[in-house]
This record gives structure tokens, sequence and C-alpha cells, in this order.
């Protein structure tokens, strides 16, 4: 970074602090807050699917989990298809991406993108390509972190 | 390169954090003086034949970490749920270990199931006020009984 600015001619340099100055900032703050509450409704959501299947249901708070994640994917499927999501998304930012329904919402929009590329090449080719790096790294963090915690439970003798 | 070392210690932070919270803590629960949690008794409703659940009822019922109890039993089985305090649930699987020992130690000759699971409080909830209003045969109790053991041991 360094490096590449010391190369820069003075006017460009200038240019840069000058669009450095009037940029707009990033509202970090206030967009943690949003995806801190959205994100937490919509695992409030889940709870009450979740409550819902073990009270009316055989299911035990082992197994209810998988009714309930297909039935937030079903929702969202529908709120995709409809073009709600996209708001919600919008506003949220990664409070509506790190649930499952914004996987599944990744998933659905671009199968509804791509279809007017045919079936096996547009929806099939394409509806994986933003999971796709969702399961990769999902994958590969919880290598690591299980790496981390095999060898430190075994330093400290638990 | 600030950056890069800003990311660097949050990582570090983090991974901390997790290691940290996933040592293996060991604590020993001792049942505190005063009654902390109510219970449903069912043996003074007429139900003599649940004096073993009563029983493991009132035991359980001093622990602090306990908010919620109920049991059931039957001539060969003693079934109990329990709803753990909301910040003790990080030692779950050991507090259910450990009561579980603690009942199998009180009740040696009955077989002893500890459950923190919500559909157990919710199907052992019912079969107390069913057993409290004298709703019950005894047939359908152990069907019952079944069935709650049989979801005990589903797993994902």
């Amino acid at each position: 970074m360094t490096n590449k600015k010391k190369k820069l001619n003075p006017k460009a340099q200038h240019y840069q602090a000058i669009q450095k100055k009037n940029e707009t900032k990033r509202p970090i703050f206030t967009n943690c807050l949003k995806a801190f509450f959205v994100g937490g409704f919509v695992c409030f959501i889940g709870q009450l699917i979740s409550t819902f299947y073990i009270y009316f249901f055989d299911f035990t708070e082992q197994t209810a989990g998988n009714p309930t994640v297909a039935t937030l994917i079903i929702i969202t499927m529908f709120l995709t298809g409809f073009g709600v999501y996209d708001h919600i998304g919008q506003f949220a930012g990664a409070g509506t991406a790190v649930p499952v329904t914004g996987f599944a919402n990744a998933v659905i929009s671009s199968a509804i993108e791509h279809r007017t590329e045919g079936y096996i090449l547009g929806v099939g080719t394409n509806m994986l390509k933003l999971a796709g790096p969702v399961i990769v790294y999902g994958v590969f963090s919880a290598f690591i972190i299980a790496l981390i915690k095999t060898i430190f439970s075994q330093f400290l003798g638990s | 390169m600030k950056r890069y070392k800003q990311s660097l210690t949050i990582i570090t932070l983090l991974s901390l954090t997790i290691i940290l919270g996933c040592t293996k803590q060991d604590p020993t629960y001792e049942p505190t003086e005063q009654q902390a949690t109510d219970y449903t008794p069912l043996t003074n409703k007429g139900q003599a034949h649940q004096s073993e659940a009563d029983e493991a009822k009132q035991l359980l019922s001093r622990y602090d970490e306990v908010s919620e109890v109920h049991a059931i039993n039957n001539d060969k089985t003693l079934i109990v749920a329990i709803k753990i305090e909301q910040g003790d649930r990080f030692s779950l699987d050991h507090l259910e270990k450990e009561f579980q020992e603690k009942l199998q130690h009180s009740f040696p000759h009955l077989k002893t199931a500890v459950s923190t699971d919500q559909k157990m409080l919710f199907e052992l909830k019912e079969l107390e006020n069913k057993l409290a209003n004298d709703t019950l045969s005894n047939k359908t109790l152990n069907k019952h009984m079944k069935k709650i053991k049989k979801l005990m041991k589903e797993e994902t």
C-alpha cells in the first residue's frame, strides 16, 4: 500500500487526499446495529418455529433443527420469489446474509436470475455459484477451529 | 500494514475467546439449604406409587442451577426432566451427567434417565397434570414413558 503510494506523482497523491476527505464514510456502527437486530429477529422466528415443532409434534430439541431449517428456507424461497427479501437484505446487510435464510436467498435468487439460460446450463450451473464459497469457507473455518480446539484440549488435558 | 495488524489482533482475540470458552471446567454442584424451585408433588394427590419421582424432584429442586423439575416413575424406570438456569446452560452436558449419577445413586433399584430437553419437560408436565387429576391409567402411563424414553434416545 505504502509502496504504491510512493510511486504516484504528486498530482495523483493530491487527488487521492481530496478523494479520501470527501468520501462518504461507511456507517459501520449503524450497519452493525441493524445486522444485530434483524439477524436476531431471524433467529427469534427460528426459535419460535423450533418450539412449535417441539410442542406440537414428536420432535426433541435435538431433532427439531432439521424441520426448522427447512421451514426457514421455504419462507425465504417465497420472500425471494416475491422480491421482498431483497429489500430486507438491503436494509440489514449481514443480518440477513449470515443466517441460513441468506444462504437460501443466495441459491434461489441465482436460480431465478439464470433460468432464461436453460435448466442445465443456466439454473443448474449457476445455482450454487454464490453458495459455493459459503460451503468452502464454512468447511475450511470449521476445520481450522476444530484443529485449534483439538490441539489446545490436548495441552490442557481435557 | 496497520489494517493487517488490526485484523490479526482481532483474529487472535477471537481465537483466544473460543479456546478459553472451550476449555473444560469441572465444577461440582452442591444443593443449597433453601428450597429454590417449586415442583408438583404427586403422592399427596393419591398417587402413592409416584413417591420416588417426588423424592427425585425434591432432591433436584434444591439446586440453584435447576429452575424447573418434572419427574415420573413406574416400578422399573424413573424419568426426570429439568430446566437449567440460562447462565448455567454452558455446562448442560456436565450437569445432566452429574444429576443422572446422583439420582442413580439415590435410587439404585430404578433405571434413571435425566433430560434437559424442552420436549421432555412438556411431556412430563402433561403427564404430571394427568396424574394429579387422576385421569391416567397405569397402562397408559407405561406407554407414555416408553415413548418418552424413545424420544430421549433420538439424535439428529
